[in-house]
């Protein structure tokens, strides 16, 4: 009988990719396609450097699927790949801004907030999403880094530190002190009293 | 700050960090990455051990060679054009001494022709037949690369010209 590869696991798709199957890598692609992309887009903040990061680490995982040991998920294996991949790309990023200028103006931009309240509101909650936007941008890498995979609300805490490559108890703190951090800052620019 | 206030404010936190990270993978992605799995791996192959450390070996060979050739107080002379037909090697002198500071003064190649249009003859010939005819020469050796010319003391001996030497089979 005919088992459509929607109900296969991932652990059996791993073995037929091993054998190289593409159809069977290409399913893993699609199913944590996404959370590959977010990842990248967390450390990028870029949509267009996000998707180009994910396609090469989606590649280089199809390539390398005999190193997976099965000690993790696939799917902390493949974000691991694309975050170590994303870092790479981002400090290239850095030193081209540090050479030729700024090259991310369309980093962690944000679609303005849907019309749902009224316009009152929507002008006070848009101007403190472009705050919190911009304080988080300020953020030092590491904090922003835990702040937004956590956001992702892909992984556990305990995926994420294996994808960091830090202990679960330094992620958590990372996450709470950026959040700290905003508050703190959003105190001192008049936002709460 | 209030509760009310703290809400509000991880709210907003928890709002724009999860719109930054929101968005969905454009389906041209995995078009791309059907793609980069079908083409060849162009990534240059490892190379083997062996080949490795034969090139390793080889590397340092040469740095060694170098470094002992360019040691201080062994004069060369760098001709300009050597002939072939001249290369020859005499057979070793007894016990050669060092030569003379000041018999043999640093050679300098020649510089470009198009900086020293009217010079002649070389200097780097010049150079080498004053020195040759202030010291009693018992060795010469020339080669593709250089002119060696070691002297020797015992006065009386006749300069041995080139041609006088017997080439090697």
């Amino acid at each position: 009988m005919h088992v459509s590869i929607a109900y296969v696991t991932d652990a059996e798709l791993v073995e037929r990719a091993r054998e190289g199957d593409a159809d069977a890598f290409g399913e893993l692609a699609r199913r944590h396609g996404a959370a590959v992309y977010r990842a990248a887009l967390a450390a990028l903040g870029s949509p267009t450097e996000a998707e180009d990061v994910s396609q090469e680490a989606l590649v280089q995982a199809f390539r390398k699927i005999d190193r997976f040991r099965g000690e993790s998920s696939f799917k902390t294996w493949v974000v691991t790949i694309a975050w170590r991949r994303a870092l790479t790309h981002r400090r290239g990023l850095a030193l081209r801004r540090h050479l030729f200028g700024s090259t991310l103006d369309e980093a962690f931009a944000i679609q303005p907030a849907a019309a749902t309240r009224p316009a009152d509101d929507l002008l006070i909650a848009g101007e403190l999403d472009a705050t919190v936007r911009r304080l988080i941008r300020a953020l030092p890498s590491r904090l922003r880094d835990a702040l937004l995979l956590a956001a992702t609300g892909e992984h556990t805490y305990e995926e994420l530190a294996a994808i960091l490559g830090v202990p679960s108890g330094t992620l958590k703190w990372r996450t709470s002190e950026a959040r700290r951090v905003l508050r703190q800052k959003l105190a001192t620019l008049g936002w709460v009293r | 700050m209030n509760h009310e206030q703290t809400d509000l404010i991880d709210a907003a936190i928890d709002r724009v960090a999860a719109r930054l990270v929101e968005a969905v993978p454009p389906e041209r992605m995995y078009a791309a990455v059907t793609l980069g799995m079908s083409a060849p791996d162009r990534r240059r192959p490892a190379r083997p051990l062996l080949w490795s450390l034969t090139a390793a070996s080889a590397t340092a060979l040469l740095i060694l060679a170098v470094l002992l050739r360019s040691q201080p107080g062994r004069p060369t002379v760098v001709p300009d054009t050597p002939p072939a037909a001249t290369v020859a090697e005499a057979p070793a002198a007894p016990e050669p001494k060092p030569l003379p500071v000041r018999a043999l003064r640093p050679v300098q190649r020649p510089l470009p022709r198009r900086q020293l249009p009217t010079m002649s003859p070389e200097p780097a010939v010049s150079e080498l037949a004053a020195a040759i005819a202030d010291i009693d020469v018992t060795e010469i050796a020339v080669s593709a690369v250089s002119v060696t010319a070691i002297a020797v003391e015992p006065i009386g001996i006749e300069p041995i010209h080139v041609s006088d030497i017997e080439m090697d089979p």
